[in-house]
Parts: C-alpha cells; structure tokens; sequence
C-alpha cells in the first residue's frame, strides 16, 4: 500500500506543477463558471435578462401607492410577475406569497408597500418608519439590492410628484399637515414647533417655487437615498431551483475541470511510457496491479482536490450554497470515480501525448455537451434531457446539482452515484485490457 | 567469468511480428563480472534488457538470477538496478525527488532513504543543483542521474544500456569512473554499448550481437585474437627504403601502412633505417575489426 500512495503523491505532485494542464484543471472552470454564471444572469427562477424580478405587496391601497406601482410597472428595470390567479390585478400578492417567492429564489426581491404610506407623501423622505417601504433582496443577490434601491427611490420621488406636482394640492396637502399636528398629542411642544415650522415654511415656499427649475419632475436623481426604505432580511427556503446561475455553472465547471484531471492523467500514463519512467516502474517490485492502482488512486483524489478547490471558490466568491455537505462528498466521490474510469480508457486511445489528448478531447466533448457540459440541464427541452442519459456527465452535474441545489435525499442521490460508479469500474476494465494491446 | 553465474539466460527469443529482435539468446555471466553486450542500432540489445528487467516476456527461453528465479517476481527484480538507453526521469520534479521517490518504490525510507539520495546526489555529481527541476538540467546531468537512479537500491546486478549516449567527455569520464568504482566494489554489470572503446575498458567479457543473434562472446583480448585479424604498421619516412629492404613493396611514396602478424619485427626492420623514420605506429586490431570480421560490416554505419 505505501508503494501504491508513493505513486499517488508523485502523480499529484506532477499534476499540479504543469501550468498548462492547471489551466484546465483550475482556472478553465472558474471562467467557464464565472462567465456562464453571469451570462445566464443571476436568479434561476425569477432572473432574465429583461430585469431584475420582484413581487410587490401592496398594503395601503390607497393613491400613493398606487401612484408608486404605476411607476415601478413603467420602469423597464423591473419585472413586476402577476399572480397567476390574479389575472387582472397588475397588484400582486400578499406577504406570505411574496416571502415564499424570493426564499425559493423566483424572485430577486420583494417590496412591501406599508399602510399609510399614501397618507403622507413626504413620510418616505422623513424616514417616518411606519410609512417606509419594506424590502427583502435574494440574499444570494445581494449585489442587486443597491441597484433595486436605487429604481425603488427613483420610483417613488416620481410618484410623489406626479401626485402633487400640482400646487393646490400640494398646498392642501400642507393645510392638512398642519392640522393634523395640531390634533396630535403625543408630540411633546418643541417637536411640534418644529414640525409646524417646517410645513409653514413648505407652504410658502410651494406657493412660489418653480418645481421644474428644482428638476424634481425629472429623474429624482441626485436626491440620492433618503433612507425612504428599510431593508429586511429574507430566509432563504428550502429550494429545488438553483439560488443562482452560479449554482448551475458551477456544476458545469466542475466537470470540464474533471475532464481536465482525467485528460492529464491519461497523458501522463502515455509519457511513462513514451519518457521510459515506465520502464524503471516496471522494473521496480511493483506489480502492474499496483502501478495502476496508484494512477488510479492519484486521478481518484486529483478529481477530489480539484472540485473541492472550484466548490470552495463557489461557496467564498460566488455565493453558492452547498444544499447537503454530506450527499456533496457523496456526489464528488461518486463523480470521481467515473472519471478515473474515463481516464483509463482515454489512456488508451493512441500511442503519443498528442494522440491521446486528441482522440480523448474529441471523444468527450460530445457526450460533454449532451450531458449538459455546455446548455444546463435545467434549460435543456425534455427530448434532449431524455437523450443526455447516454451520458455520464449528465449523472455526474445530476449528483452535484443534487446535493447543491435540487435537494435530493439520500434515495435520490443513489440513482446518479451507482451510474457514475459503474461506468467508472466499465471503462477502467476497459482501459486495463486495452492497455495490454497498446503496451505490447 | 569470475565465479559462480549471477545471471543465466537460455533460449531467450522474442520476436515483434515478423522480426526476431533476440534469437535464441544463451549466455551467463559471472558474479562481479563486467559484460559488454555489444552491437549496431537494432541489434536487439534494449530488447535482451527488457527481457531480463521484467519488463517485456520473451516468446521462449528461461532466465534466472542468482539462482532465485525469473524477473517476473518481484523479489528477483529488485535485485537489478537498471539505467534505461532513454532518459527515465520526471523532468518536473527535482533530482532529490526522483531518487527519493525511486527509492521508496524499493521500501526504503527513513534514514537510509536520505544517507542513499545524498550517495546518489554525490555520484551523479548532482548536489549542488538538487533543488532544480530536472527539465532544466543539461543533457549530461540528466544522464548522470539516470544512472543514479537505478543505484538508489544498491542493486546487486546493475545493468546500463547505453548510459553514455550523447553526453560530453566529462561527463562520460564521470559515468565511467562511477561504473567502474561500482564493479570494484563487487557489483555485476551488464553493460550495452556501440562504442567499442567503453567496452574495451570497462568490461571482462564482451558479447557481440547483430540482428538478434549472438555472433561472440569471450575476453576482448581473446576476441581480437580469433576475429581481429592483422596489426597495421603506419610509418613516415624522410627518405625512401633501399630496394632490398623487406618492406621496399609496402611503401606509397614515403608513407608505409603494412598489415601483419608480425608488427613488432617489421618495426625492428623499419628501426635498422632510423635517420629517416619521421612518424611510427602500430594498430593493433581492435573489437571494431573484430566486429567487421564478423558481420562485414562497421558498427557505426
Ligand atoms: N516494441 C516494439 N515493437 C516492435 N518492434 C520493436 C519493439 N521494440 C524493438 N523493436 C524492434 O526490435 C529490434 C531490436 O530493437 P532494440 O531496441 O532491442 O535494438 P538495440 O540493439 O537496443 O538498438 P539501439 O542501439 O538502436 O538502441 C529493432 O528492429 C526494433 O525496431
Ligand atoms: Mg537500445
């Protein structure tokens, strides 16, 4: 056994001091990853290029608000999805419904307008809490709630104005501060001097300004956030849709970077022969049995190594969310194993570096593709899903997917691992027999 | 051969589709003793090597080591330390962890895993430059731990196919000078070659192959004997010989180059002339014209 772990050591010493193969092993996937992620744009379920998704909760009822959603469905940034049930209603759904739709990550955000936000129009710039719009982000789209703020606050100046921007109703508006105030009891004297103060000095100042010279009819820009909205925190669900794409390129990543361990194995059993290490280890005690059990042993936890690096990248860089550690290493193991398999057997497909490499990239890359290397399973049409059987890098995206995102049980892993680990043991008695033919 | 057989092959053959790349191959070799096996490209001598390293399966024949069997156990291989005609290194590791890593192939570790690497290191002249990458060594130094590569065992019977191929002189004269220390030392050597002066110096006996067969195998003086053929007298005189002297036909203008049995009379007779001998020498017949004696042909062609 230790003659066996000397060999793994040394070929994984060898493995990761070629640069060239490490771009493929590490930093292919981790582009294709980052780039696949991005292209397909955030939010598995909710996220499309057309804006982010949000489900809105209206609360007030009243013209402010609706002045406020008039705004935000004309906003092209948005996408404001209806109830399917609520066919009419461009107004949308209850706090329950909207919570549950940005947990399981069909939607980027939600926003809630409070009652009584309509009540008092500048409540949102005084930062008056009962009036504040309420929004919960996607936790993993954290980087998007800054942008959602920044429409949200653009939204709402629009809205307030486009409903006072005429001056009698403004000055009624004002009129009816002013009583109300006055009626207040609960506001100890400074406060209301102060308050009184203000709107006296709005009053006069909206009977003689000029709004346009003010540009607040405009895009409400440079008024910046005026803490008009409180954020809130939202419990990411149980979920069977990916958080983000980055959970589904991840995957993807993940096994272009195994072929890229697999491919640089079976290279490096051609160089021993060709460089002739193969004949000094022929040589040495070891038994063939032993010189390919440590090759495999070195591919097995090469695979390993690698995916735990890209995961690690995942989970610290991109915000992806391991659904079961346990079922993962399963689904890594598992996925290991098929293709130390499809290392064997490449191995064998020419007598050069250079054959091997070929023909085995050549070979792969199809089933690569069909199995979801390339489009993701989940944006695959049925018939082409049913097809991708044939190949085990559907199995091996299916297992990681599985304990990453889809929530698969223990039951539901096995199908995948028992696949990938039967191919794996085919295609190495595959590539044993074969070895003697090419060897010979 | 120096005393009871380290080494005994009978029969050996092995053929590759229609070529017969060894044919009925039977030779021994004593413990200690030094063999050359001797032989043009193609002559099947990597094939011999393979076959008694394990490495390949003869078609036919039986080889036994030390009377404990055939390398196909791998307790009689690790009796044999070999140095492969190719370059058998890792060129992304340094030349430290390649030996240590040849080295625990052979279940040695510890101490006598480093005190071994630093032998080795120090016989491949290597110490200074253990810590680089092999892949940017120079082609010597490559050799020189190919060689030291297959002594990380301290191997009883160490056989080198070509292990000299395309080095400079100095470091030919290292390998050279660590082989022969090694067999000093009591090691059995079983060394192939197409430079005829390496096996001249370095071996007891040399076996002469050509196309899979085995044409000779003695002591070289005894091979020159029987297959060298005459000594060539070379001469340059100021002067021409008298008409009477007995090598007045030999002479092409005032050079000589005579061919004879006899090299050491002729240069007596030459000697009788002396004011006018210029330049003198004798060639004795050497394993090159052994070899062309025996196959027609030059062993470099
Ligand atoms: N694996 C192989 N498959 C087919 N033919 C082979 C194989 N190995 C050797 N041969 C052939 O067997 C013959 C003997 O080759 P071998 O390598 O033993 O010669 P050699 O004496 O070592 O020559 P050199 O001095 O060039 O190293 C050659 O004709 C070679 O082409
Ligand atoms: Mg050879």
């Amino acid at each position: 056994m230790s003659s066996i772990l000397t060999l793994t050591f040394k070929d994984l010493t060898l493995l990761f001091r070629d640069k060239a193969g490490l771009f493929w092993i590490l930093a292919f996937p981790l582009l294709y990853t980052g780039f696949f992620g991005m292209v397909l744009g955030g939010a598995g379920g909710g996220g499309g290029s057309s804006g982010l998704s949000i489900a809105l909760v209206d609360e007030d009822r009243s013209s402010g608000s609706a002045a406020l959603i008039a705004e935000l469905l004309a906003n092209d940034s948005l996408k404001i999805a209806r109830q399917e049930e609520d066919q009419d209603s461009p107004v949308l759904t209850d706090m329950e419904t909207a919570r549950m739709l940005v947990g399981k990550g069909k939607r980027v955000a939600f926003v809630q307008i409070p009652p009584g936000f309509g009540d008092h129009p500048f409540a949102i710039f005084s930062g008056e809490t009962t009036a504040r719009l309420r929004v919960g982000v996607d936790p993993t789209r954290s980087a998007e709630a800054g942008f959602l703020r920044g429409i949200l606050t653009q939204c709402a100046f629009k809205a307030t104005f486009s409903r006072f921007g005429d001056r009698e109703l403004l000055a009624l508006e004002i009129k009816a501060g002013r009583e109300a105030l006055s009626a207040q009891t609960d506001l100890i004297g400074p406060q209301k001097l102060l308050l009184n103060g203000l709107l006296s000095a709005l009053g006069t100042f909206v009977e003689g300004a000029n709004f346009d010279a003010l540009g607040l009819g405009g895009e409400g820009a440079g008024m910046g956030d005026l803490n008009m909205m409180e954020m809130v925190q939202v419990q990411p669900d149980a979920r069977a849709k990916p958080a983000s794409a980055f959970e589904v390129s991840l995957p993807q990543g993940l096994v272009w970077g195994l072929m890229g361990v697999a491919l640089g194995f079976a290279v490096s059993i051609v160089r021993e022969r060709t460089q002739g290490t193969l004949l000094r280890l022929r040589t040495s005690p070891l038994s063939l049995f032993q010189l390919f059990a440590g090759k495999a042993l070195a591919c097995l936890a090469g695979c390993m190594l690698t995916m735990t690096f890209l995961i690690g990248v995942g989970v610290l860089a991109l915000n992806v969310r391991i659904g079961s550690p346990g079922l993962l290493l399963l689904g890594m193991l598992a996925t290991s194993f098929c293709f130390t398999g499809i290392m064997m057997v490449s191995s064998i497909m020419g007598r050069t570096e250079q054959a091997v490499a070929g023909a085995s990239w050549g070979a792969m890359m199809p089933f690569a593709m069909l199995g979801g290397g390339m489009i993701p399973l989940v944006a695959m049409p049925p018939w082409l899903v049913s097809a991708s059987d044939y190949s085990p890098f559907k199995w091996a995206i299916l297992a990681l997917e599985g304990a990453i995102w889809r929530d698969f049980a223990l039951a539901d892993m096995l199908q995948p691992c028992l696949i990938l680990v039967a191919t794996g043991f085919a295609f190495y008695a595959l590539g044993l027999l074969g070895y003697r033919r090419v060897a010979a | 051969m120096r005393g009871e057989p380290t080494l005994t092959i009978q029969g050996l053959h092995k053929t590759f589709g229609n070529l017969v790349a060894v044919h009925d191959l039977s030779l021994e070799i004593g413990a200690g003793e030094a063999l050359g096996l001797l032989g043009p490209n193609g002559a099947g001598k990597s094939t011999v090597i393979a076959m008694l390293t394990g490495a390949l399966t003869p078609d036919k024949g039986k080889i036994n080591l030390q009377g404990l069997g055939s390398p196909v156990d791998p307790k009689v291989r690790a009796l044999i330390g070999v140095v492969p005609q190719n370059l058998a290194l890792y060129d992304e590791l340094t030349p430290e962890e390649n030996l240590r890593f040849f080295g625990r192939l052979y279940g040695i570790g510890g101490k006598e895993l480093r005190a071994r690497v630093d032998w080795c290191l120090d016989l491949a002249g290597l110490s200074s430059r253990k810590k680089e990458r092999v892949g940017t060594h120079s082609g010597g130094m490559k050799r020189r731990l190919n060689l030291a590569c297959g002594l990380m065992h301290d191997p009883k019977i160490l056989i080198c196919d070509e292990p000299t191929v395309g080095v400079d002189p100095q470091s030919r004269n290292h390998i050279f000078d660590s082989i022969e220390r090694l067999c000093d030392g009591g090691t059995t050597l079983l060394y192939t070659t197409h430079y005829m002066e390496e096996a001249q110096r370095l071996c007891d006996r040399v076996a002469i192959m050509d196309q899979g067969h085995l044409l000779a195998i003695d002591t070289v003086d005894a091979l020159v004997e029987e297959h060298g053929g005459d000594s060539l007298v070379h001469a340059k005189l100021k002067a021409g010989l008298p008409t009477d002297h007995q090598l007045h036909s030999a002479m092409q203008g005032l050079t000589l180059a005579h061919r004879t049995t006899a090299p050491i009379e002729a240069v007596a007779s030459l000697l009788q002339v002396q004011d006018s001998v210029v330049e003198l020498r004798i060639d004795r017949p050497d394993l090159e014209q052994v070899f062309l004696s025996l196959t027609g042909r030059s062993l470099r062609d």
